[in-house]
């Protein structure tokens, strides 16, 4: 341990950041710069809801309009029925929040234990059945819209949203997260729950589940993103304008004589909130991490 | 140990709870994933056209699995669609492996930077799409920034029938890389302190740290990274369609966009089908291989 | 032991609780979804049994149409008071749904005919897709309506009606007919000394274009836009060649070979092309990189004429679009007095009843006053109506307006007032893949990649295989 002068400022940049400040210093700002330019679109996004019809497509881009046109948000969300149109925005975002909502709990609690069952219980067939899974993954899901269809007008579920739901809540790629996260806890420690004379059910609720957090919340909000964006299933299988959502209600500023950006955006805008909620909400799951579960040794 | 009348054998107990977690999401994904799948593939032997309604249609065998391979469009969006699987996933990972672990140790603020990295996913595809049109038109800043680095006569990139693709594969990799991050991230959470530590002791470098343990520590999560990526860059569609609809030319399209527009803009179902089903023989093969890859270099 | 097989039975059942509770929670999720529909529905779909005293039980009609943007979402709201008030003590009401119209709506649209009941009628864009829903089974044989009612389509809509029907069967009803045309800023005609063109062929029309264009940079006004971005890359130049060719103008007599080696076609890509490169319009890669549109350029004065009349709807919107030069509108230039027989143009909304529909005789009543009465509601936004039961000079005021936006004149002859020699496609089976070759093969040249000629004979080449292919 060397005592070396060194000036005031220095030590206490290294107290409050620690020895390797230069390094944390030159990171932060190398990508601090890159995050900044992943905020670009929805910079854009939020400009563009604020301007003039003829504004938003104007070049160079300007970032910051000369004035603020909130008339769009008016517009879109029909406020004091002024608009001069009913984009019945306001009930495309509460059925996209519902399906949504619905959607992420059903698929986070199917995949934790499908993923648990593939990760650590050795049944007979498990290679054989998730490699099953992948597969299904890997079918574009253009081309199943059609025999899906069918099935649902079979099952009468058509003009419902059950035809969004139900496959929804039975995710594969949630499978295949959480069986990854199971893996990577020992199996010493189902081992233990079991000697101790646990069923494997409560093994997973009560030992495992609570080591699997942060992934769950991961799963959370990739559920939640795909599901809120979605915009193919719910064109073809909710045919009435009562029943739809948010990506569908943005089509209603498209039509054959061009795009109307301005409102669009006002749109987009509106319905990114529910996402940053629920990213903010999975990221403190995400940071308290797995230190809840019971390891030992 | 008495009673052992009604003992099942083990294995077969096992069996039984395995199947029982597995009843619910099983179910579900039989009923809305692999019977349309099973339709789909019935599809690609006939000539059926939807409109005509279900059970409308002729039987030809093989015969749409023969033709693509004399149909430029098929052939020109298999090509794409590998260079760009083969750009975008190594690229992503790498810097989303990479990025994570040096916010993770070093940045100031990691909440809002990581928040920030994940907003391109957020965003809709739209919005992605046409902010990238304009970043990428001649008063964009990426146009810009080439002409100030001395380039005299920068591309039209979009419009252009060599650089259409590398723009596109640039944009995804940038939108994708927040979302490995974060994937990234909840992994490294559980990342065990006490090796590091004890490595610190031992004075080992910052990059040994990194190649020796995080890397191996991580690579469950980059297997389902690798994986999962390769499977969505090979099924690309909506970017590509809002960005460039496919051209210039044929430059950016896509294997996803030709089965749509044979799907639903000739109607041609059956060939549709085929086609989809290649493409699944592709990522299939290609999956195969990392699962088998998967005992060397995966560390559980 | 004994204790470990009773945990597994339980952890089974509970699987198995998990299951209904799962589907409890979708269950519950559907009851609320069905509540609203039923809320909503407040009228019900009640079947109608002659329901003509009171009081009627209410008959919702569900009418799917092409049209998502504001005013002709109005305009047709216009036309569907109009219909439930005269069909008041009957308790008709329509509900319009849209969708829009291009591949990803279509598909909405068909899987939708397909299975469940959420359409009665619905509108189909063009011959090709009609004659698709038809084959299908997705669109009514409206021959028995016809009979049973007397009602004689082409005494209302003429002839061409004949190129509508399938076997001789109609399996629509033509609501609406349109001439395409150029759509001219008449004030930058008028401030440059030119006339509006009554026909011009292509080298008038050269000529007009270097006229018209002048400055440079930012102020640069140019002659011509060609709409190369807005979903057709040739632009549009079939509008021109069909003139000449009629509406089959892709194929030689016969429907067996494409007819890109024709001189015409040489001289129509010649034409733009040369507009490009002489600046008197946007390249095609200025289009497509600045997402250039009629209205960012005809609308805003950027450039003095454009070739897609739908921009009609937007030259109304002076809320959205303020702008003050007068329209007039000029039919597309021809290649040369000879060739100049047909207009293209024709039947626009094609409305049809889906056989599966429970309301079957309400949605024929919706679908003859549209034809017959309501369709003077659509001329608000640029629809001329296809039958002759309406006043040639109502249609015009409502088209026109009252706010002096147009050229009379010339609105009245290219536009409004109908004529014969409609070019109408018949060769329709392989049209989809032929239309994709040729706009790639244009798409080469505007960018240089590929001279005129060279452009023409890929495209001819490329096109008869397709032909050839089964």
């Amino acid at each position: 341990m060397n005592r070396t002068k060194r000036t005031g400022f220095d030590t206490a940049l290294k107290r409050r950041f620690g020895r390797d400040y230069k390094a944390k210093i030159v990171f932060t700002v190398l990508i601090g710069a890159i995050a900044l330019t992943m905020t670009v679109p929805i910079l854009w996004m939020l400009s563009a809801s604020m301007k003039k019809a003829l504004d938003v497509t104007k070049l160079p881009i300007d970032w910051i309009p000369d004035y603020f046109y909130p008339d769009n948000y008016v517009e879109v969300w029909n406020i004091g029925g002024k608009a001069r149109r009913n984009y019945h925005f306001a009930l495309a975002y509460f059925n996209s929040l519902k399906v949504t909502l619905t959607c992420v709990a059903g698929a986070v609690l199917t995949s934790t234990m499908t993923g648990y069952a593939f990760a650590k219980i050795k049944f007979r067939g498990r290679n054989v059945l998730f490699l099953l899974y992948l597969a299904t993954m890997m079918i574009p899901s253009q081309i199943t819209i059609i025999p899906k269809f069918v099935i649902f007008d079979a099952l009468k579920l058509v003009g419902s949203h059950k035809t969004l739901i139900l496959p929804g809540i039975f995710s594969i790629t949630g499978t295949f997260l959480m069986r990854q996260c199971f893996m990577q806890i020992p199996d010493e420690i189902r081992e233990s729950a079991r000697v101790d004379g646990a069923s494997e059910f409560r093994t997973w609720l009560q030992v495992m589940v609570p080591m699997a957090k942060s992934s769950m919340a991961s799963l959370a909000i990739i559920i939640f993103l795909w599901t809120w964006n979605d915009y193919l299933n719910p064109l073809v299988f909710l045919p009435n304008w009562r029943l739809q959502t948010i990506p569908l209600a943005l089509n209603s500023f498209v039509s054959e004589a061009g795009t109307e950006y301005h409102l669009m955006m006002a749109a987009a805008s509106s319905a990114l909130i529910p996402m940053f909620v629920m990213f903010i909400i999975g990221q403190k799951q995400l940071i308290k991490g797995i230190t809840a579960g019971a390891v030992k040794g | 140990m008495k009673n052992r009348r009604f003992r099942l054998s083990r294995q077969l107990r096992t069996d039984i709870t395995g199947y029982a977690f597995l009843l619910p999401n099983f179910a579900g994904c039989l009923t809305f994933t692999i019977i349309p799948i099973l339709c789909s593939l019935v599809f690609s032997f006939t000539d059926w056209e939807y409109t005509r309604g279900f059970g409308n249609w002729n039987f030809v065998g093989l015969k749409n699995y023969i033709d693509m391979w004399t149909d430029e469009w098929f052939l020109a969006s298999l090509k794409n669609t590998l260079l760009y699987t083969a750009s975008v996933v190594p690229v992503t990972i790498l810097l989303a492996l990479i990025l994570s672990v040096l916010i993770d140790k070093y940045c100031i603020g990691k909440l809002p930077m990581r928040l920030a990295m994940l907003m391109p996913y957020f965003s809709s595809t739209v919005a992605v799409a046409i902010v990238w049109v304009m970043m990428y038109s001649s008063f964009g800043p990426v146009t810009q920034l080439v002409k100030w680095i001395g380039v005299e006569n920068p591309p039209k990139w979009l419009a252009d029938y060599h650089w259409a693709l590398p723009a596109v594969i640039l944009v995804t990799i940038w939108s994708t890389v927040g979302f490995a991050m974060m994937i990234y991230t909840s992994a490294i959470q559980g990342l065990p302190t006490e090796l590091y530590e004890a490595a610190d002791i031992d004075g080992a470098s910052e990059l040994d740290k990194f190649f020796k343990l995080t890397v191996p520590f991580l690579s469950p999560t980059t297997f389902y990274l690798l994986i999962t990526n390769i499977i969505s860059s090979f099924q690309v569609f909506t970017t590509i369609q809002v960005m460039t609809g496919g051209g210039p030319g044929n430059s950016t399209s896509v294997m996803v966009s030709y089965i749509y527009r044979s799907a639903f803009g000739y109607y041609k179902m059956g060939y549709a089908s085929a086609m989809a089903w290649i493409l699944f023989l592709m990522i299939f093969l290609v999956t195969l291989i990392q699962w088998n890859g998967q005992k060397r270099w995966v560390g559980y | 032991m004994k204790k470990r097989m009773v945990c597994s039975l339980i952890s089974v059942l509970l699987a198995g609780a998990m299951l209904t509770g799962c589907g409890g929670s979708s269950a519950s999720g559907d009851g609320s979804s069905s509540a609203v529909k039923e809320s909503s529905d407040a009228g019900g779909t009640a079947k109608t049994a002659a329901a003509e005293e009171n009081p009627p039980e209410e008959v919702t009609i569900h009418f799917w149409s092409g049209l998502s943007d504001a005013s002709s979402q109005e305009a047709q709201q216009r036309l569907i008071d109009a219909f439930e008030e005269k069909y008041k003590d009957k308790g008709y009401k329509v509900e319009a749904e849209s969708f829009v119209n291009d591949s990803n709506g279509n598909l909405k649209l068909e899987a939708n005919l397909l299975g469940g009941d959420e359409i009665d009628v619905y509108v189909s864009y063009s011959s090709s897709t009609l004659f698709k829903r038809a084959e299908g089974n997705l669109a009514l044989d409206l021959t028995d309506l016809c009979q049973r009612d007397g009602f004689d389509i082409e005494s209302y809509a003429g002839d061409m009606m004949e190129y509508f029907r399938k076997d001789g069967k109609a399996y629509c009803l033509p609501v609406s007919l349109s001439k395409f045309c150029m759509v001219l800023n008449k004030d930058m005609f008028d401030a440059a000394g030119i006339e509006i063109p009554e026909s011009w062929t292509y080298d008038e029309f050269l000529e007009v274009c270097k006229k018209l264009t002048h400055g440079e940079g930012e102020d640069k006004v140019y002659g011509m836009f060609w709409n190369t971005n807005g979903g057709d890359k040739s632009a549009y130049a079939h509008y021109m060649s069909a003139k000449a060719f009629g509406g089959d103008y892709y194929y030689k007599e016969g429907g067996t070979e494409t007819n890109f080696d024709d001189p015409i076609w040489q001289k129509t890509i010649e034409l733009i092309n040369t507009t490009m490169q002489e600046g008197y319009t946007p390249t095609h890669a200025d289009t497509v990189t600045e997402k250039l549109t009629q209205e960012s350029m005809f609308l805003t004065g950027r450039a003095a004429m454009c070739n897609g009349s739908w921009v009609f709807q937007s030259i109304k919107d002076t809320q959205t679009y303020p702008h003050d030069f007068v329209t007039a509108f000029a039919p597309f230039p021809a290649v040369d007095e000879e060739h100049n027989t047909y207009i293209r143009g024709g039947y626009q909304d094609l409305l049809s009843i889906n056989p599966r529909s429970e309301h079957i005789d309400e949605a024929w009543e919706f679908m003859k006053f549209y034809m017959n009465e309501g369709a003077l509601y659509m001329a608000d936004i640029g629809r001329i109506p296809a039958s002759n039961t309406y006043d040639n000079e109502e249609i015009a005021a409502r088209v026109l307006g009252s706010d002096g936006l147009f050229d009379e004149q010339s609105a009245a002859s290219a536009l409004i007032d109908p004529s014969g020699n409609y070019a109408v496609s018949t060769i329709l089976e392989k049209t989809p893949q032929i239309t994709d070759v040729f706009q790639e093969e244009m798409e080469a040249v505007w960018t240089g990649n590929k001279t005129v000629e060279e452009g023409l004979a890929s495209a001819k080449k490329r096109g008869d295989e397709i032909l050839a292919k089964e």
